[in-house]
C-alpha cells in the first residue's frame, strides 16, 4: 500500500531534517483563472532517486519551476536543505546546491559545449568573475564530465549542432558542473531512443552512487519503475500518493487519475 | 490651496488625458501584438501632425477633418512597414525591431525637419483661441473639441476590439500567439493588421496635437517619454490600463502645474515612470513582471 | 591570427606617432572624434552586444559628463584631463542607479528607461539655469597652450580613452563575468538557472558600459570650451554610437572600433556634402537611413559575417561519437 501523501504540517515539521533533501509545503500556484497547483507538499530524501509522475497537466512542471523559483507560489513554503526558498531568485537557489534541466532542453545553442560546461560553475569571490573563463582545473572537471557522458569529442562544436540526444546530455552533464547535492530532472529520457534511455538511467544510478539526490518527472513508466523509489504521483494540482513503485502501480487512486477524467 | 484653480485643473487635466489616452493606445496596441516598444510613435504622431498643418495652411482643411485623411493615409503605409520592414526581422531579435524603430523615428525627425524646418509649428485655427465659461471654470474650446475626437477614435477602437471577430483575434494574439494559432488565427496577418492600426491611431492624435501644443521635430523625445510613461503606468498591451493611466497622467500634469514652474511638468510623467519600474514593474493593469523563462 | 593581434598594436604605435608627422587640424580632429566614438561605441557593445540590452540612453551620460567636467573647471578650476576619470566612475554608479530600477525585470523597462533618461538629463541642463546657464550654456576658460599644440592633450586622452574601454572589453570578454554576460543573451531564465545572477550582471555591466560615454563627455566639454544642452545632448551621439557597433561587429571586442572607422568619417563627409541650412536635418535622415539597412542586411555586423563567411569554407570533419549516432526517435 503506498503512505497517505504527507500533509503540509508534516513537511514542515521534518523540513530541516538532515535527511530531507528537499520540502514542499503545501504550496499554491493559479495563472489567471487556472489552478496549478492546491496545497502541494511532498518531500525527497537524501540519497534517494524519487520519481514524480501523473497524467499531463497535474502540474509536474510548475512544481518543478515553484522549488527552482522560477514562479513563486501564493502560498506555501520550499526547502531546499532546510533553507526556505520561496521568493529567491533561481540562481541563488542553484547556490543552495540545487541544478534542474528542462523538459524542453535548454543550452546555450551558440556556445561551445565546454562553455556550457563553464557557465554554471559556482563563483565563489568577486575576483574570480573577472579572471579568465575557463582554468585549468575547471577545464579538466569539465572535460572529466563530457567524457562521463561521452560526448568529449563533441568540445568545441556550437552546442546547436549537436544531436538531440547529444544536447540532453549536454544539458545534463553541465548540470553537474556546479557540483549539486540535489538534481531535478524534467523528462530525462523524452524523445530519446532506448539505447540512449539506459545510458541516461545509468549515469543517474552512478552519480547517485556517488552521493547526488535526484528528483526525475518522467512518463516513460519502464524508466521510472526500474530507476526509481520513491514515486509520487501527482494529480489536478495536488499529490495524491507516494510510495514505492510497485505499491504506486497497484494504488486504485493512482489508476484511477490515470484512467479516469 | 484655491479651489477653483483646483478645479480648473481638473477640467484641463480631464480634456488633456483623453488626446494622451489617443496618442497611447496605439503604442500599447503595437506592444501587445509584437512585444516591441515602438519607439518611433511620437515621431508617427507628429508627421501626423505636420501633414494635417500643410493640409490646413494649403487647403484650410480643420484639423479635426484632417484625422480622416491620416488616419487611412498612416494605416496603409503602417501595413506596408510591418509587411516588408518589420515582418523581415521575425521573432527572433526584439532588440533588432528595436533599433529599427529608433531608426525611423530618427528618419522621420531628421525629414520633418528638412522639408519644414526646426522651428516652432502649430496649427492655429479659428478657434484656438475662444473658450467658454461654466461657472468660474473656463474651458478652451479647442480642448474641448479635441478630447471630443479623441474619444470618439477611442470608441471606435474599443468597439473593434470588444465586438468583432479581428477585435477577438488581435485580443488573442495579445495573450497568447502560440495558442491563438491553434485556434486557428492568422498571427501573421493579424499582427499586420494590429500594428497598421496602432500606427492609424497615432496618426489620429497628430492633428490633436497640432492643434493644442507648439511642436517642432525634436519635442518627439519629450512626447515618446511621456507616452511611455503612461503605456508603463497603465500596464503594458493593456488598452484599458492605457486609458485609466493618460487620465491619471493628464490629472497629475495639470495639478502639479498649478504649484510647480510650468517647465517642470513633464518631469512628473518622469517621475511616475521611474516610481512604478520601482515599484510595480507590470503597471497598474499588467499581469506579467518576469517574462518567459 | 597572427596578423588579428599585431593589427591592433601596430595601429596604435601609428596613431601615437601620427601628430609629430601631421599638423592638419581637420585630421587630428577627425581622428580624436573617432577614437572618442570608438571608445563609447566599446562600452555601448558591453550592454548591448555581450548582454544583448540595447541601451538608447548613451547620450545622457555623454551630456551630464560634460556639464560635470564643465562645472568642475569653471567653479573648483579642476581640469578635465584629472577629473574625467572620476567622472568616468561616477557616472559607471549613476549607471548602475538607473539599472537598478531598470533591470531587475527582464524585457522592455530597460530600453524605455535608458530613452527617457536621456530626455531627462538633457531636460535638467536646460531648466537648472541657476548651476547650468540653460540654453546659453557653460563657458570654460581655454587651455593654456599655442594654437599648434592645443590639439594635443584631446587627441592623446581620447586615444587613452579608447586603449582603456578596448583592454576593459577583452577582459570581460575573457573572463567569466563576460561569458555570464552572452549567457543572459543566449537565454537568460537558463542562465539564471545555471547560477548566474543575471540582475547583477546587468547591472555591473551597463555601470562599465556608460562610463566610458561620461568620461567622454568630460573630456568634449573642454575641447568645444562651449557647451550647451543641445550640443551635448545630441541623439546624433547615440546614434553613431550604436551604428558603429552594429556595422562592425555587435558582441565583439573589435567590432566596434572598426564601425568607428568607417562610419565617423563616413558621417562628416555626410555633413559636408549637405546643403547647408538643413545639413544637420539630412546628417539625421542619412544616419537613420544606415541604421535600418545595417539591422535588415547585416544585422551581425562585419567582424562576425567575416568570421562565419570563413568558417564555413573551412568546414570541420563530422564527429563521430559512439552511442549517439542510432536515430533519435521516440520510443
Amino acid at each position: 500500500m503506498t503512505a497517505a501523501p504527507t500533509a503540509a504540517a508534516e513537511v514542515e515539521a521534518a523540513a530541516r531534517d538532515s535527511s530531507t533533501s528537499l520540502a514542499v509545503a503545501g504550496i499554491t500556484k493559479s495563472f489567471g483563472g487556472i489552478q496549478a497547483l492546491t496545497d502541494a507538499s511532498l518531500s525527497v530524501t537524501k540519497g534517494t532517486i524519487t520519481a514524480l509522475i501523473g497524467p499531463n497537466g497535474s502540474g509536474k512542471t510548475t512544481m518543478f519551476n515553484c522549488i527552482t523559483g522560477f514562479y513563486q507560489p501564493e502560498q506555501g513554503q520550499v526547502y531546499v536543505n532546510g533553507v526556505p526558498i520561496v521568493g529567491k531568485r533561481p540562481s541563488d537557489i542553484v547556490h543552495l546546491g540545487l541544478m534542474r534541466t528542462f523538459q524542453v532542453t535548454r543550452i546555450f545553442r551558440r556556445m561551445t559545449v565546454l562553455e556550457n560546461m563553464i557557465v554554471p560553475i559556482r563563483q565563489l569571490t568577486f575576483r574570480s568573475l573577472f579572471t579568465a573563463a575557463i582554468k585549468g582545473h575547471e577545464q579538466e572537471r569539465a572535460e572529466s564530465l563530457l567524457e562521463f557522458f561521452g560526448i568529449l569529442k563533441l568540445r568545441d562544436q556550437p552546442a546547436g549542432s549537436l544531436s538531440f540526444g547529444q544536447q540532453k546530455l549536454l544539458e545534463l552533464a553541465a548540470a553537474l558542473m556546479a557540483d549539486p547535492e540535489i538534481v531535478m530532472l524534467d523528462e530525462p529520457a523524452g524523445g530519446l531512443n532506448p539505447v540512449m534511455i539506459e545510458k541516461v538511467a545509468g549515469h543517474v544510478k552512478e552519480l547517485n552512487a556517488r552521493g547526488v539526490t535526484f528528483l526525475i518527472i518522467e512518463h516513460n513508466m519502464g524508466f521510472v519503475m526500474n530507476l526509481c523509489d520513491p514515486v509520487i504521483v501527482m494529480h489536478r494540482g495536488t499529490v495524491i500518493a507516494q510510495g514505492s513503485p510497485g505499491a504506486v502501480r497497484d494504488d486504485p487512486i493512482v489508476l484511477d487519475a490515470y484512467l479516469g477524467d | 490651496m484655491n479651489a477653483h484653480l483646483l478645479i480648473q485643473a481638473v477640467v484641463l487635466g480631464l480634456l488633456a488625458g483623453g488626446v494622451y489616452a489617443l496618442m497611447a493606445s496605439g503604442l500599447t496596441l503595437i506592444f501587445g501584438v509584437m512585444r516591441v516598444v515602438n519607439v518611433a510613435h511620437a515621431a508617427m504622431i507628429l508627421t501626423a501632425a505636420y501633414v494635417s498643418w500643410v493640409l490646413f495652411t494649403t487647403f484650410g482643411l480643420d484639423p479635426i477633418a484632417s484625422i480622416l485623411v491620416v488616419m487611412p493615409a498612416f494605416f496603409v503605409g503602417g501595413a506596408l512597414g510591418q509587411r516588408f520592414v518589420l515582418r523581415h526581422l521575425g521573432n527572433r531579435d526584439m532588440t533588432l525591431t528595436v533599433l529599427v524603430s529608433f531608426g525611423i523615428a530618427i528618419i522621420l525627425e531628421g525629414l520633418q525637419g528638412s522639408i519644414w524646418s526646426s522651428n516652432f509649428q502649430a496649427i492655429n485655427t479659428s478657434y484656438a483661441q475662444s473658450s467658454f465659461a461654466i461657472g468660474d471654470v473656463y474651458v478652451p474650446l479647442v480642448r474641448l473639441i479635441a478630447a471630443g475626437a479623441a474619444l470618439v477614435v477611442l470608441g471606435g477602437l474599443f468597439l473593434l476590439l470588444t465586438r468583432s471577430n479581428l477585435g477577438r483575434a488581435i485580443r488573442a494574439t495579445t495573450q497568447d500567439p502560440r495558442t491563438a494559432a491553434l485556434v486557428g488565427v492568422n498571427v501573421e496577418q493579424v499582427t499586420m493588421i494590429a500594428f497598421a492600426i496602432g500606427v492609424s491611431v497615432a496618426a489620429a492624435g497628430g492633428p490633436l496635437l497640432g492643434v493644442l501644443f507648439s511642436f517642432y521635430p525634436a519635442t518627439q523625445w519629450l512626447w515618446i517619454g511621456k507616452l511611455l510613461a503612461i503605456v508603463v503606468l497603465g500596464g503594458m498591451g493593456s488598452l484599458r490600463g492605457t486609458f485609466a493611466a493618460a487620465m491619471i497622467l493628464g490629472l497629475a500634469e495639470q495639478i502639479a502645474a498649478v504649484y510647480l514652474p510650468l517647465d517642470w511638468a513633464p518631469l512628473v510623467f518622469l517621475m511616475v515612470l521611474f516610481g512604478v519600474l520601482i515599484v510595480r514593474p507590470q503597471g497598474l493593469f499588467g499581469s506579467v513582471a518576469r517574462e518567459s523563462l | 591570427m597572427n596578423m588579428r593581434k599585431q593589427f591592433p598594436i601596430v595601429a596604435l604605435a601609428l596613431f601615437l606617432v601620427l601628430p609629430v608627422v601631421v599638423h592638419e587640424g581637420f585630421y587630428l580632429d577627425l581622428l580624436l572624434f573617432t577614437f572618442m566614438y570608438a571608445a563609447m561605441s566599446v562600452g555601448w557593445d558591453i550592454m548591448g552586444g555581450y548582454a544583448g540590452y540595447v541601451s538608447l540612453g548613451t547620450v545622457g551620460f555623454f551630456g551630464l559628463g560634460s556639464y560635470a567636467a564643465g562645472l568642475l573647471v569653471i567653479h573648483a578650476g579642476i581640469p578635465v584631463f584629472a577629473s574625467a576619470p572620476f567622472i568616468g566612475i561616477v557616472t559607471g554608479i549613476l549607471g548602475a542607479g538607473l539599472g537598478w530600477v531598470s533591470l531587475r525585470v527582464r524585457g522592455t523597462s530597460f530600453v524605455i528607461v535608458t530613452l527617457t533618461f536621456a530626455s531627462v538629463a538633457q531636460f535638467l541642463m536646460l531648466d537648472l539655469r541657476g548651476i547650468t546657464e540653460g540654453s546659453s550654456g557653460l563657458l570654460l576658460p581655454l587651455l593654456n597652450l599655442p594654437a599648434d599644440q592645443v590639439i594635443l592633450p584631446f587627441y592623446y586622452s581620447m586615444l587613452a580613452l579608447l586603449v582603456v574601454a578596448v583592454l576593459v572589453s577583452l577582459a570581460i570578454r575573457r573572463s567569466k563575468f563576460g561569458l555570464g554576460l552572452i549567457a543572459i543573451r543566449e537565454e537568460e531564465g537558463k542562465a539564471d538557472g545555471s547560477g548566474v545572477n543575471t540582475s547583477l550582471y546587468k547591472i555591473l555591466a551597463f555601470a562599465i558600459s556608460v562610463s566610458f560615454a561620461g568620461a567622454a563627455g568630460a573630456i568634449h566639454a573642454q575641447y568645444l570650451n562651449t557647451i550647451t544642452p543641445d550640443s551635448e545632448f545630441e541623439l546624433v551621439i547615440t546614434l553613431s554610437v550604436i551604428i558603429m557597433a552594429l556595422v562592425g561587429g555587435r558582441g565583439t571586442v573589435w567590432g566596434p572600433v572598426l564601425g568607428a572607422f568607417i562610419i565617423q568619417p563616413l558621417s562628416v563627409y555626410l555633413i559636408y556634402l549637405a546643403p547647408s541650412g538643413i545639413a544637420g536635418q539630412l546628417h539625421l535622415v542619412g544616419l537613420g537611413v544606415i541604421l535600418v539597412l545595417v539591422v535588415m542586411f547585416l544585422p551581425n555586423g562585419i567582424i562576425p559575417t567575416w568570421d562565419a563567411w570563413r568558417n564555413a569554407r573551412r568546414r570541420p570533419p563530422e564527429v563521430d561519437v559512439p552511442g549517439t549516432t542510432l536515430p533519435e526517435v521516440a520510443s
